[in-house]
């Protein structure tokens, strides 16, 4: 048997098909974006070395990277603060036993299954000014004057937008969390109830730090999903107005296949590679169970 | 008397929660069989009349069963050859015994750790300078982004699986290829399961990838064609809104159908991943 | 934004006749359009042979192509939605591609249409792949250059010289906008403008005429304001009409040098105070109450389609425009230019026009017999007189066809761009679509309150740094 598990020609058999394909799709333009970034390129004509000035550029005199970094912090934030402590709440309450509770919560969970255009397209309606359902509430409620242009609103934009993928995710982080509670040993929950503990301690104290490491899956999924967001901005605000739901994401695809600058393309790609990557090993840090 | 009125605020906190997430979806979906015109004046309340306008343009003027069709065939495609790449390779992982098998597991996992996103200049221009056909490209590019998180799901369930069934076969004569597939793949059910869902589910809902590299109209995924309607075609508010509901209706369906099914794979995917 | 407009033009059908078109403009069109210097004595040639041209025509297309049997492949590239019913110039396209293929059966034809504004992106990575298609739809001047300069771009002279009757139609102020070092590249398919559309009814119903200054249109802006009517609509959620006001103002105010050295010749000078004025200027007019008041959410589309509705008096659009106004108005839509500002050194005679859709072979074709074949047909006058009896503005001149199919308006606006005293180009064209897009972004701004100082030095920024 030993010798059967050594055999080289199985091992490179059964290898070769996921080596090869994530290697040509992974880390090898993972290593060309390095060498393209240092290039000015539109394809056509010949590639033209211009060393870091790509990163020079970006940090100095491209005032809208520095616009769509801040937004993609943005973004990242309001979807944590629209997103886990809602979820959080949510796990509790329908984690208590009680009929109906797992109807409920397949209901809440049902929008994660759907498409990000397809969402994104329904809240675009939503949002209309004119046909749309938010300012028709505000209306009949007799409110007119806080009627808006969500998505074509400086102040709104970026809150509709976070709201929308807010609608969309709270019900999965939530199953997430509820995963985590199911996992919590019945008798430390029975004995806190002993003791004469409420809900909220309950929460508090048994609850929440046995929830440590799903909390850290769950914001470094939204953390990392920030980085990724393209649809929702894409579909809803096309970065506007004035660049203000601008993300990092939607700012590469402009740079690269709309304005054909391939090499800053590449360079605000690495961007968001490292950011991507720094950002969740400093929760996983930060989270690490000690 | 009070668990009663306790009872009575839950019940109705979970209908408050179910009706936000069915009311959008509900008005989506009343206002999908209404005029262009009703829909700006009466937005809200059922349709007067039942106009089947928006559904009828789709199907026969737009062709979205193609479009259907096509992200079927890339969401299944790119299933079927990830869970095969990544069975394979967890089995030579964790099974066979070869110096490197940590080394190219840990190389296979820095995957999860790369936004594919990041890579979409480099990869767009090799797969124009090379010339591949685009939906193949497009197909290569969805496995390799599923494989690393198969991989992790995969390993760690092989890990947790005891030897004594391979070593038994083994005994009575199979060959390596002969455990894989009769023992080890069975055994992988429930992980492939959540590859599975996983790698569909991301497949069919992106939309950056094949708004890249499509190039031909007839090789459009169903994402490509519900997002050209926010752009030239944005004032036919029943195409946009039947067009919505044409690329809901297959995950609604799957989802309800296996509905525990999906929750486990993805809750444990996201975990796990 | 330039692709969404082109995007726009692709998707609605365009009436009128050519631009300078049909009759001779004679040496008359005093257009800037750089090298221009040919047009008089081209344009006597062209007189000449039009007589013979219009005879023979059509045999002759089917002729040259027909005598000597093409085979192999042909491979065919466009932008165009043919699934949008309303896409008239796609549709036309599709057919007279179905037609050349009929006519040469041993010639396979390829045709890939590529909707929306992801053409340019398509089609450069195809050709930056050598996978070039023998023929395919491309831009003109400032977007076409790095086509040419890459060699990626065949000249068509030969293809005019074994075509004498496709040369005969050609314009020459479209075809020296894809003229590089002497040599012709491109023949653009439509001509275009931007203007005011106005509704005659509410114009009348409200005893008001058609303005002469900015100040008879502030008055109109009053009038209409005091009954209750939008005055003009324009949807600028996306931004790119807003710019076309501005540039419109802007010419008014400040004539056309500022616009060459800085817009032409991309001598990056936005935060020049005649930048600024016109800014402030636009801004007085948001703020006198001309827009529609959801200007800033609404897109175009929805824009013209309020005006379609009878819901606005005017909508400031391309020409690109005009057959679905047409549709839906019939005679009550009539256009003008905007009008002239007190002291401003600009003129209403000056119009915002532009060439589009041209069409170019690829160097790398193998088939050169077969793709000069094509164009030629495409621009034969057979097929442009079925193209400008759709409703459309061709850019080729000398094309009989029958105007009864063409509405009043149409003429209207040949006209009105037949007089033109000088041609602006919409900036974003020449400025590219890096900071022709910031031009837009810095309009809406405009438009909707932001400091127009603060925001042309912020595009002077952009500017430097994009054209560093």
């Amino acid at each position: 048997m030993d010798r059967m598990l050594r055999d080289k020609k199985t091992i490179i058999l059964f290898m070769a098909p996921a080596i090869l394909i994530f290697t040509l799709v992974i880390p090898v333009p993972l290593a060309a974006s390095i060498g393209l970034s240092f290039f000015k390129w539109d394809l056509l004509s010949d590639a033209k070395f211009v060393g870091v000035k790509n990163f020079i550029r970006l940090f100095t005199s491209d005032r809208v990277f520095g616009t769509t970094v801040r937004n993609t912090f943005s973004y990242m934030l309001l979807s944590v603060l629209f997103q886990i402590p809602l979820a959080y709440c949510l796990s509790i309450f329908l984690t208590r036993g009680k009929r109906f509770e797992k109807l409920v919560r397949n209901t809440l969970f049902m929008p994660a299954v759907l498409s990000g255009t397809a969402v994104s397209l329904m809240f675009y309606f939503i949002y209309h000014p004119e046909v749309g359902l938010v300012n028709a509430v505000l209306k009949l409620m007799g409110k007119p004057e806080l009627t808006r242009f969500w998505l074509a609103d400086e102040n709104t934009a970026m809150v509709c937008v976070c709201l929308a993928v807010a609608w969309q995710f709270v019900g999965y982080h939530m199953l997430i969390y509820v995963t985590g509670i199911i996992a919590i040993p019945l008798d430390i929950i029975e004995a806190a109830k002993i003791d004469g503990a409420n809900v909220w301690q309950l929460a508090l104290r048994v609850i929440t730090p046995n929830m440590k490491p799903v909390l850290r899956v769950s914001l470094v999924l939204i953390m990392t999903s920030s980085f990724k967001s393209f649809d929702s901005i894409y579909v809803m605000t096309g970065g506007g107005p004035a660049h203000k739901t601008e993300v990092m994401a939607s700012y590469m695809y402009n740079k690269a296949f709309l304005n054909l600058k391939y090499g800053y393309g590449c360079a605000i790609g690495l961007m968001l590679f490292a950011m991507c990557l720094v950002v969740s090993l400093a929760i996983q840090k930060i989270l690490a169970d000690r | 008397m009070k668990k009663r009125i306790v009872n009575i605020i839950r019940y109705f906190i979970f209908l408050l929660l179910v009706s936000v997430i069915l009311f959008p979806l509900g008005f989506i979906l009343t206002a999908s069989f209404k005029s262009n015109t009703e829909i700006f004046n009466s937005p809200w309340g059922l349709p007067e009349e039942i106009s089947l306008k928006g559904y009828q343009a789709i199907i026969e003027t737009y062709n979205i069963g193609r479009n259907l069709t096509n992200s079927l065939l890339y969401s299944t495609g790119s299933c079927i050859v990830a869970i095969a790449a990544a069975s394979m390779a967890s089995y030579a992982i964790t099974r066979m015994r070869w110096r490197f098998s940590k080394a190219a597991l840990n190389y296979l996992l820095l995957g999860i750790m790369v936004p594919i996103h990041s890579l979409l200049v480099p990869l767009y221009i090799s797969v124009s300078k090379l010339g591949l056909p685009s939906p193949a490209a497009l197909l290569l590019i969805y496995i390799a982004g599923a494989i690393p998180t198969a991989v992790f799901i995969m390993t760690g369930f092989l890990e947790s699986v005891p030897y004594e069934l391979e070593e038994a076969a083994v005994i009575d004569g199979a060959s390596i290829k002969k455990c894989f597939f009769s023992i080890i793949l069975p055994l992988l059910k429930p992980s492939i399961a959540t590859v599975g869902i996983l790698t569909f589910m991301n497949v069919w809902n992106d939309l950056l990838m094949g708004l890249i590299f499509l190039k031909n109209q007839s090789h459009y995924t169903i994402q490509l064609f519900i997002a050209q309607f926010k752009g030239s075609h944005a004032t036919n508010y029943p195409v946009l809104l039947a067009s919505i509901i044409f690329s809901a209706i297959p995950m609604i369906i799957i989802y309800l159908v296996m509905s525990d099914r999906l929750i486990d794979g993805i809750t444990q995917g996201a975990v796990k991943g | 934004m330039m692709k969404k407009k082109i995007a726009a033009i692709l998707t609605c059908a365009m009436v009128l006749a050519g631009i300078a078109g049909c009759g001779n403009s004679a040496g008359g069109a005093q257009s800037d359009v750089p090298a221009d210097s040919k047009t008089e004595d081209e344009q006597e040639t062209e007189t000449e042979n039009k007589e013979s041209a219009d005879s023979g025509e059509t045999a002759s297309v089917s002729e040259a192509s027909g005598g000597d049997e093409l085979s192999g492949t042909l491979v065919f590239w466009s932008g165009g939605d043919l699934s949008n019913e309303t896409d008239l110039t796609t549709k036309w396209i599709k057919e007279t591609v179905d037609m050349f293929a009929e006519m040469h059966p041993n010639l396979k034809v390829e045709q890939t249409y590529v909707p929306g504004g992801d053409y340019l992106t398509k089609i450069t990575t195809e050709i930056a792949a050598d996978n070039a298609p023998d023929v395919f739809q491309t831009w003109l001047s400032g977007r076409l250059e790095p086509f040419v300069t890459a060699g990626q771009v065949m000249p068509i002279e030969h293809m005019l010289e074994s075509y004498p009757e496709t040369a005969a139609i050609m314009n020459e102020k479209g075809l020296n906008l894809g003229t590089f070092d002497g040599k012709k590249y491109a023949i653009p398919l439509v001509a275009s403008g931007e203007m005011v559309f106005y509704n005659k009814k509410v114009f009348e119903e409200n005893g008001i005429n058609v303005p002469a200054t900015y100040d008879e249109l502030l008055e109109i802006v009053e009038t209409l304001k005091g009954k209750g009517i939008t005055p003009c609509n324009l949807g600028i959620s996306d931004p790119w009409p807003g710019t076309i006001p501005y540039m419109m103002i802007f010419n008014r105010l400040n004539g056309n040098d500022l616009y060459e050295s800085v817009v032409l010749n991309k001598e990056a000078d936005f935060a020049n105070e005649g930048f600024v004025n016109a800014g402030n200027k636009l801004q007085e007019l948001v703020n006198s109450g001309m827009f529609i008041e959801t200007i800033a959410a609404i897109s175009q589309e929805e824009a013209q389609q309020k005006f379609m509705a009878g819901e606005s008096a005017m909508i400031i659009d391309g020409s690109w425009a005009a057959p679905n106004y047409i549709a839906a108005l019939g005679d009550d839509v009539g256009v003008f230019n905007f009008p002239e500002i007190e002291g401003g050194k600009g003129s209403a005679d000056d119009w915002l026009m532009n060439f589009d859709n041209a069409y170019a072979i690829s160097p790398k074709t193998q088939n050169v017999e077969a793709a000069e074949a094509l164009l030629a047909f495409m621009f034969s006058e057979e097929r442009q007189a079925a193209y400008a009896e759709t409703g459309a503005i061709i850019a080729c001149r000398n094309v009989n066809y029958d105007k009864s199919k063409v509405p009043a308006l149409t003429r209207d606006i040949s006209e009105a761009f037949e007089s033109a005293a000088y041609s602006i180009i919409p900036w974003d064209n020449p400025l590219g679509t890096d900071v022709g897009a910031e031009l837009n972004n810095t309009t809406r701004a405009v438009i909707t309150g932001e400091d127009p100082q603060e925001a042309f030095e912020a595009l002077q920024d952009y500017a430097l740094d994009a054209w560093e």
